[in-house]
C-alpha cells in the first residue's frame, strides 16, 4: 500500500477538464456539508471556487476556531549543516550551487540551543541537506540528544529515512517529521531532481507513512508551490494528508504549503501562485481537511502571514533563519532561501495578542 | 434500478432483517416473514423444554429466507463460541449474530468479548455479524478479526428510542469499509429510513414490529421506509442551503487593497 | 441411571445412547443439537455415545428470538 497507487490513478486525469465542469451547486454542497470527498476538494480549488473565495475563507475560519481555537503554535528552524549531495534545482543548497559548506559541532549546537531556549522557543525544528556522508543519521541523533536538554518538541526535516532509522530517531526523542514532496507529478520531479538521494520521487512520497507505520506523533507534509501547477499539485497535498490521516489515525497530521521564493541558482520555470491563491489554497484545505494543521514557514512576508492567520493556519514559525547556525550568527550568511518575515519572538507574539491569539510556544512535554 | 445488498456470497433484497423474539405466537412470525418477503430472519438457540413440545421455529420461517442465528444468553466470548458451535451443529449454515451481554440493566454488548468470539467464529468459517456498541475502532478491529458486516446498536435493545447513536454511527458508515446494519432501538418505521439515509446497508427489526398490535402492518411499514430511506441515499442530492451573500469581505478584502 | 440434563436432574431407564434418550423423549432429530459433557456430537456420532452415570448432556433447538 502506498499513496503511489493513489498518485498513478490520476496520472492523464484532465484536471482542466475536471475544472471547466464544476457547477456553482457543487461547491455550495462542498461548504455546507461535513464529511467532504475528492469531487468536493476539486471544486474548491477550481478557478470558479474563486468567486466564492469570501464564503469558503468564511467557512474556512470558523472551523479553524472549532478545532483549532484561538491558538498559535510557535517554533524555530535550527539548520544543522548545508551539505548535500542531491541537484535540485529549486535549492539554494543544491549540490551543483558554489555554496559554503558548514556544518554545526555540538558545542555550536549547544550554544545556538542555550540562545533559543533563552528566547522562549520549545518546539525546534532541525533541518540538513541531503547527504548521509556528512550529516549521518548517528550525527542527527546525537544532536537530538542534546537539544532534548532545552526543548519540549523537536521535528526533523532531513532526507528520506528507513523505517528504522525513523525508530531510532524516535526513540532518541524526535516527535516529528516534516517532509515535503516538493512536487507530486513524477514527470516534473524527475525534471527538477537530477540526481542524489532526493531523486528518488517514490522513496521520498512513502516517507511519511514510514514514520506514520513506527508511530511518530507528528507528520507535516506538503508541496512546493510553484514548480508544478498548483491546482492539481494542492488536491495531490490534500488526498496525500488525507490518506495518512485515514490509514494512521493516532498520527497528527499537518500540511505547509511554502512557495517558490528568490535563492540561489537559476531555476526560473516556476508556475504562478498569487496571493489569492495562497488564500484559496489555505482556505480550500482547511475546509476538505478541519482538523490537519497547516503551518505558513517565513517564505512569506509578514503583513501576509497576518491576514493569513483567520484562514486557516495553525502553525508559525518565528525568528527564522535559513543559515546553518544563523540564530547566533557564528557563520557566513549562505542561506536557503530569502526569508520573508525576519520579525523575532517578542514581535509575533505581540501581533498575535494584537489579534486575539494565544501563541502556544510548548503543546507538550516527553515525560520520560 | 439494481441495488442489491450482497453479503457472504449471497444476494439480499430486502434490507429489513427480522428478528423473531417476542412475539405472542409463531404463526405470527409467518405472517410477517411471509407478508414483507423476510431475506435475513433471526431466531436464538435455547435447550428444548421437554415438558412442553415446541413446535420448530424453522416452520415458520420462509425456506427461502437466511437464517442468521443470535448468540443471546452469551455472557463471554466462550460462550457465544459455543453457541454458535452448537448452531452449526442443529443445521445452521453459518450465518452468526455475535451477542455478547453481561450487562443486565441496559442489555449493552461487550465490544471486547464480542471481538474475541468474532475472531474465532470467523477462523472456523462462521460468516460473522458482531453486534457491538458504536465505536470506531472497536468496529474496524471486528472488520479485522474478520467479521462479514458489523451491527452498531441504534439504542438499548428494547428501547424502542431511534438511532440516538447517529453521531457514532455516521463515522463507522464513513470510516468502515463493509456493510453497516443498526440493530436494535429502532422504534418506527422513519428512525429505519433514517438510517438508511445515513447509508447504512440494512437495518435489524424485532422489539418494535413484534409488540406492534398489528405486527403485520408494521412489518410493511418498517419494509417500505427501508426501501424509501435507501432510495434517498442513493439519489441524494445538492441539498445545500443557499450561500449567504457578503456585503463585505472581512477576511479577503486584503487581497484587494493596495 | 441419573443424567444431567438441561440444567436439571433427569432418572431414565433402558436408555443406553443418545439416539435412545432422543427417542426416548420424542424429539425430533432434525431440529436439534446435543452437548454431551461439554463437546458437541455430531448427528452421526450420537449411536455410538453410551450414556453413564452423572453426564451432562444439553439438547438445544432453535426458537425465536434475535
Amino acid at each position: 500500500m502506498s499513496f503511489l497507487d493513489f498518485i498513478k490513478q490520476y496520472e492523464g486525469f484532465d484536471f482542466k477538464k475536471s475544472f471547466d465542469q464544476v457547477k456553482e451547486n457543487d461547491i455550495i454542497t462542498a461548504l455546507s456539508g461535513d464529511n467532504l470527498n475528492q469531487s468536493d476538494f476539486l471544486a474548491l480549488l477550481s478557478p470558479k471556487a474563486c468567486a466564492y473565495l469570501e464564503n469558503i475563507a468564511q467557512r474556512a475560519h470558523q472551523l479553524t476556531l472549532n478545532y483549532f481555537g484561538r491558538t498559535i503554535q510557535l517554533y524555530t528552524p535550527i539548520y544543522l549543516a548545508n551539505y548535500c549531495e542531491s541537484r535540485c534545482l529549486y535549492c539554494g543548497f543544491q549540490a551543483g550551487n558554489e555554496v559554503k559548506r558548514t556544518k554545526m559541532n555540538f558545542k555550536q549546537l549547544e550554544k545556538e540551543a542555550k540562545f533559543l531556549a533563552e528566547q522562549g522557543f520549545k518546539h525546534v525544528l532541525i533541518l540538513t541537506g541531503s547527504s548521509r556522508k556528512q550529516t549521518p543519521v548517528e550525527y542527527i541523533r546525537q544532536c537530538v540528544e542534546i537539544l532534548k536538554g532545552y526543548f519540549s518538541s523537536i521535528a526533523i526535516e532531513i532526507y528520506a529515512l528507513t523505517e528504522s532509522e525513523y525508530s531510532q530517531l524516535i526513540k532518541a526523542g524526535v516527535d516529528g517529521l516534516t517532509i515535503y514532496q516538493e512536487v507530486y507529478d513524477r514527470e516534473i520531479y524527475k525534471k527538477v531532481h537530477l540526481s542524489g538521494p532526493k531523486s528518488d520521487h517514490q522513496f521520498r512520497l512513502d516517507a511519511p507513512e514510514r514514520a506514520a507505520s513506527t508511530n511518530i506523533r507528528c507528520v507535516n507534509i506538503g508541496a512546493l508551490l510553484g514548480l508544478g501547477p498548483w491546482r492539481s499539485e494542492v488536491f495531490f497535498m490534500g488526498l496525500h494528508a488525507k490518506y495518512l490521516q485515514d490509514n494512521y489515525p493516532q498520527v497528527e497530521v499537518s500540511l505547509s504549503i511554502p512557495r517558490l521564493r528568490p535563492h540561489k541558482g537559476k531555476f526560473e520555470d516556476v508556475f504562478p501562485v498569487t496571493d489569492q491563491d495562497i488564500v484559496q489554497i489555505v482556505t480550500a484545505l482547511r475546509v476538505f481537511l478541519p482538523r490537519v494543521g497547516i503551518t505558513l514557514s517565513t517564505r512569506e512576508n509578514d503583513v501576509f502571514r497576518d491576514n493569513l492567520l483567520s484562514l486557516g493556519i495553525t502553525r508559525l514559525s518565528a525568528g527564522s533563519t535559513t543559515a546553518v547556525g544563523g540564530h547566533t550568527s557564528e557563520f557566513d550568511e549562505a542561506n536557503q532561501f530569502e526569508i520573508a518575515d525576519t520579525r523575532n519572538l517578542a514581535q509575533i507574539k505581540q501581533v498575535l495578542a494584537e489579534k486575539d491569539y494565544q501563541p502556544v510556544l510548548k503543546d507538550w512535554m516527553h515525560l520520560s | 434500478m439494481k441495488d442489491t445488498l450482497i453479503i457472504a456470497g449471497r444476494a439480499i433484497k430486502n434490507r429489513l432483517f427480522v428478528g423473531t423474539g417476542k412475539f405472542p405466537r409463531k404463526s405470527i412470525v409467518k405472517d410477517v416473514l411471509e407478508t414483507i418477503k423476510a431475506d435475513v430472519v433471526t431466531v436464538s438457540l435455547r435447550r428444548v423444554d421437554l415438558d412442553s413440545q415446541d413446535e420448530n421455529i424453522l416452520e415458520f420461517v420462509p425456506k427461502s429466507s437466511q437464517l442468521m442465528v443470535n448468540t443471546s444468553g452469551a455472557r463471554t466470548a466462550e460462550e457465544a463460541i459455543r453457541i454458535a458451535r452448537l448452531s452449526k451443529a442443529c443445521g445452521g449454515d453459518g450465518w452468526i449474530k455475535i451477542e455478547v451481554i453481561s450487562d443486565s440493566k441496559y442489555l449493552l454488548p461487550d465490544n471486547e468479548e464480542t471481538i474475541k468470539a468474532t475472531e474465532v467464529l470467523a477462523k472456523e468459517g462462521f460468516k460473522v455479524f458482531p453486534y457491538m456498541t458504536p465505536d470506531l475502532y472497536d468496529a474496524k478491529r471486528l472488520v479485522d478479526a474478520g467479521a462479514v458486516a458489523v451491527m452498531p446498536l441504534g439504542s438499548p435493545i428494547g428501547s424502542n428510542r431511534g438511532i440516538k447513536t447517529k453521531e457514532l454511527v455516521q463515522i463507522i458508515i464513513n470510516e468502515v469499509k463493509a456493510p453497516i446494519i443498526v440493530d436494535a432501538g429502532l422504534g418506527m418505521p422513519s428512525e429505519a429510513a433514517e438510517c438508511m439515509e445515513m447509508g447504512c446497508a440494512a437495518v435489524l427489526v424485532n422489539t418494535a414490529i413484534a409488540t406492534a398490535k398489528n405486527q403485520v402492518l408494521m412489518a410493511e411499514g418498517f419494509s417500505e421506509a427501508v426501501k424509501a430511506g435507501r432510495k434517498a441515499f442513493l439519489a441524494k442530492g445538492n441539498q445545500a442551503e443557499q450561500i449567504k451573500a457578503h456585503a463585505s469581505s472581512p477576511l479577503t478584502g486584503f487581497l484587494h487593497e493596495k | 441411571m441419573k443424567l444431567k440434563f438441561n440444567g436439571k436432574d433427569l432418572e431414565v431407564n433402558n436408555i443406553e445412547t443418545l439416539t435412545d434418550l432422543v427417542k426416548d423423549k420424542k424429539l425430533n432429530p432434525e431440529s436439534i443439537a446435543i452437548s454431551y459433557n461439554n463437546a458437541i456430537i455430531p448427528r452421526k456420532d450420537w449411536e455410538r455415545v453410551e450414556l453413564k452415570e452423572h453426564d451432562v448432556i444439553d439438547i438445544v433447538m432453535f426458537m425465536m428470538g434475535g
